[in-house]
């Protein structure tokens, strides 16, 4: 049973008065595996945000549905909806959106404590996890005192320490130099072999190449699949990934 | 072409119109309140009211606070405004406008809002100076209600204050934009804010500072230098105030951050973090509004008692219908001033149902334990017993009552000593003998425990009693009653101050009374106005504070929501936040509203208000109306930032 099922998604949006009709998905269907890496490459206005909203419960699919452990996005009522993201879904993304009035740990506690976690459970849970991300020395410091690789891997751990079925990072690497994404792309790596679930919407053909499979959207529709090879090394993926980019942007690349 | 600029400033004026509304009306405001307090200290029509000499000083006086007060509401908000648009001229130059150009725009904004509020100020405050005059003078008591007419001098004046407040503020402003570089303006608005740290020493010394003033309220007890020790405290709780709510308030916030379990708790987690960085930029802020909101309790409890309470404390000062008094050389200007009296009574119509005439000397005594003693150089002015010296033969003539007195024996009237009191003077120990009931009806209220008490002293041989003493049996006194009204009271009181008899000066109730209701009909009017006015500007501040909260925490709060937090919860956390920032100075207000209680008291004494109790329900009732105005103008600004919030 996959963690992760999308079937025949639809999406249209239309303007308020019903003139203009954008379709930004016309039929997306997938799945992913628990403990899998996937990532979702796209152009801009291929319909990945849309994909990620729906996925993230913050927007609603014209026709098709969602299944997380099997259960329907759908069915999840609208009062419950906060609470339901806040116990299966982390969310990592470009622009960090950590808070500037907490510090790390503060930011990193969030979730729990609006989950009403104990304090020694949350002191329990944030010691590996800050040792796993290399924050641990930098928890009392705040968002504006420290780099951009290191708020984005206090957004990690802030997404991951509730333990979500799944983890959703929306360009992660968007906003961090080469060498920040480099080590930000191995702890996402390191949570994954942890059992961690991932699905990765990117720009980056080095991002992509870091996970085990990478799915290409184009105008609304899932257009090519990835898949790592046994024992296939990043570099060979991600030669592969920019292939794929080339063809699919020259359009010779069909189906 | 050459339109383009004042159309563009006319078209961001409209544009910011949640932010410029209230600037304009806060102006047009400040424009008309200071048009009528000018109006009123200038206008002919306000010189031909009776007895109104001194109000018209007082409303001269209110001109100039008023000023002061307007320019630096004017200027509060404008340094609000500005904050919020570097942006907009950030992104001006960026596109290709000079400097020179957005100068340009800001000067024709300046000139709109300018030409607005004189004009909006200007005829509002000639409507309401009709109205408020009316008001005037019902409250003054005078029937002749004849209306006031648009004083030009007044509004010449208001161009040029407000025309010179306006250019001050637009070179403060262009100042501003010719020190910043493009991209500092269009980042104008977030740059990374530090954590907030609180000094011990600014804790303490408003620690301190609080204390001392509340102390001084509350202990020092003496009417006489109850005003300026009021002055001191004030000054001390306003420095207590704004080292409390800037750093008392941060430390007090961190103390209970570092208590885990209270801290990482939904409701308390998200409120924490939010207060501490709002303190830190609205501590100076609310820090104002508390004391606005104080001087506003203060002033208009204060003048409505003085003004409820001015028939006792005229009664207190005229206890009789007409006061005469004069210098006696002997006993005989007692009878001689009594025969005066008479004749003068019969040569109005009018019958002396009262005549209490005598002469006196004044000694003041300091109170050790129920003993008198004089008075020394250098004694702290706390126990004072201010005494007039009656001789026996005087009391005996006057009260019709034969006296019989020991050397050492004296009589007493005085409403706050007990009979159990003794004179000792020269080493000698003078006793009570009983009551002078003849003189209570004349002798001044002091309060027990308040430390201006007054005495009537009736003893044998005054007249070597005070020269032994230093004093001198010098003062001449007479209260009378006369039947026949007001004017008969006025005319008695002319004639016998200029009859040759030993009185020099005599003045009648009814003739005081309107000259004090004129008065304090003022004093009241003053403090509603500048009631009205604090009322406002704390409404402006609060209404700035939460547009600037609320494009703050409106991406704060967009992030939290991404993260998990509910619609529901979100709303609960803003509540919480709100109410514990604006209802802050409110609680705070009340605060010294209590320890300045006292100290009121004792200045409403020496004005002649005795009634404690009356003041206290002042006090509540003004607290209440108060309160609930606040409340109102918080709620309709509440909506504001509630929208920019879920926005």
């Amino acid at each position: 049973m996959a963690m992760l099922q999308v079937q025949h998604l639809q999406k249209i949006y239309s303007t308020r008065f019903g003139t203009m009709r954008v379709q930004a998905l016309r039929d997306v269907d997938f799945s992913v595996e628990e403990g899998e890496f996937v990532s979702v490459m796209g152009e801009s206005g291929s319909g990945k945000t849309t994909l990620l909203n729906i996925l993230a419960a913050l927007d609603k699919p014209t026709e098709g549905a969602v299944f997380l452990d099997g259960q329907p996005l759908a069915g999840v009522p609208d009062r419950k909806l906060s609470a339901f993201r806040r116990d299966r879904l982390g969310f990592v993304f470009q622009d960090f959106n950590l808070l500037d009035t907490f510090t790390l740990r503060d930011n990193i506690f969030l979730p729990l404590v609006l989950a009403r976690r104990p304090y020694a459970e949350m002191q329990a849970k944030l010691a590996p996890l800050a040792e796993m991300l290399e924050i641990s020395d930098l928890l009392d410091k705040y968002p504006y005192e420290v780099s951009g690789g290191q708020k984005q891997r206090a957004a990690v751990a802030r997404a991951v320490i509730t333990n979500p079925s799944l983890l959703l990072a929306d360009e992660p690497t968007g906003a961090l130099d080469s060498r920040a994404s480099m080590k930000l792309l191995e702890m996402f790596r390191r949570i994954n072999e942890n059992g961690q679930t991932i699905v990765m919407v990117t720009h980056s053909a080095i991002a992509a190449s870091r996970s085990d499979r990478v799915l290409f959207i184009k105008d609304g529709v899932v257009f090519h699949e990835l898949r790592r090879e046994e024992q296939e090394t990043d570099d060979s993926l991600f030669a592969r990934v920019n292939e794929a980019l080339t063809m699919l942007s020259t359009g010779r690349l069909v189906g | 072409m050459k339109a383009f600029f004042p159309r563009i400033a006319a078209v961001n004026l409209a544009g910011n119109k949640t932010a410029y509304l209230p600037y304009l009306l806060t102006s047009s405001v400040c424009v008309a309140t200071f048009y009528i307090m000018l109006t009123f200290a200038i206008s002919p029509e306000m010189a031909r009211v009776p007895y109104a000499t001194g109000a018209v000083m007082l409303f001269g006086f209110g001109t100039v606070i008023i000023a002061i007060f307007c320019a630096a509401l004017l200027f509060y908000a404008n340094s609000f405004l500005i904050r919020r648009r570097k942006k907009e001229f950030g992104l001006y130059s960026v596109l290709g406008m000079e400097k020179r150009h957005v100068g340009v725009v800001l000067f024709f904004e300046t000139l709109y809002t300018l030409a607005a509020s004189l004009i909006l100020g200007l005829i509002g405050g000639t409507l309401l100076s009709q109205l408020l005059f009316g008001a005037l003078s019902s409250l003054l008591s005078f029937d002749v209600v004849f209306s006031i007419s648009f004083c030009d001098a007044a509004a010449i004046a208001a161009c040029i204050l407000f025309g010179g407040l306006f250019a001050v503020i637009f070179l403060y402003n262009l100042l501003h934009l010719y020190q910043a570089s493009p991209v500092s303006l269009l980042h104008g608005e977030q740059t990374g804010e530090r954590e907030p740290r609180a000094s011990w020493i600014l804790t303490i010394i408003g620690l301190a500072a609080l204390g001392g003033g509340y102390t001084i309220a509350v202990v020092r007890t003496n009417a006489v230098t109850s005003i300026p020790d009021f002055f001191l405290a004030v000054l001390l709780v306003i420095i207590g105030t704004f080292c409390l709510f800037t750093s008392g308030s941060i430390k007090f916030l961190k103390a209970l951050k570092r208590s885990k379990r209270f801290y990482y708790k939904p409701e308390n987690f998200i409120s924490l973090s939010g207060m501490l960085f709002r303190m830190k930029r609205n501590a100076a802020g609310l820090a104002s509004i508390c004391i606005l909101f104080t001087m506003l309790l203060v002033t208009v409890s204060t003048t409505l008692c003085l003004y409820l309470g001015r028939e006792s404390s005229l009664q207190q000062l005229y206890p009789t219908a007409v006061t005469a008094f004069g210098e006696a050389s002997g006993a005989d200007d007692v009878t001689e001033a009594l025969n005066t009296a008479e004749s003068i009574a019969q040569e109005n119509g009018a019958e002396l149902t009262r005549s209490l005439v005598f002469r006196s000397g004044t000694l003041v005594f300091t109170e050790q334990d129920g003993t008198l003693v004089l008075t020394q150089d250098g004694d702290e002015a706390d126990h004072f017993v201010y005494a007039t010296i009656v001789p026996a033969e005087d009391y005996a003539a006057l009260s019709g009552e034969e006296v019989v007195l020991e050397p050492n024996e004296f009589l007493l009237a005085s409403s706050s000593l007990s009979q159990d009191t003794v004179l000792s003077l020269n080493g000698t120990e003078y006793r009570c003998a009983g009551e002078a009931d003849a003189l209570n009806a004349v002798t001044q209220t002091g309060l027990a425990g308040m430390d201006m008490q007054f005495a009537m002293i009736v003893c044998r041989d005054a007249e070597s009693l005070l020269t032994s003493a230093g004093g001198s049996l010098t003062g001449f006194n007479g209260y009378f009653d006369v039947t026949g009204g007001d004017e008969a009271e006025t005319a008695f009181a002319e004639a016998i101050a200029s009859s040759g008899c030993a009185f020099s000066y005599a003045s009648s109730r009814a003739d005081v009374a309107q000259e004090w209701y004129a008065l304090y009909g003022c004093f009241l009017f003053l403090g509603l106005f500048f009631g009205a006015l604090f009322l406002m500007a704390t409404g402006l501040i609060i209404y700035y504070k939460q547009l600037s909260e609320g494009f703050d925490d409106s991406t704060r709060f967009a992030i939290m929501q991404k993260v998990g937090l509910s619609p529901e919860e979100s709303r609960r956390a803003i509540r919480r936040q709100i109410l514990l920032v604006f209802f802050l100075p409110l609680a705070a207000a009340a605060l010294h509203l209590v320890f300045a209680y006292n100290i009121i008291c004792n200045i409403l004494l020496i004005l002649g208000v005795t009634d404690r109790m009356l003041f206290a329900c002042l006090c509540a009732a003004t607290f209440v109306l108060c309160a609930a105005v606040y409340y109102l103008i918080y709620r309709l600004t509440s909506r504001t930032y509630s929208r920019l919030v879920r926005a």
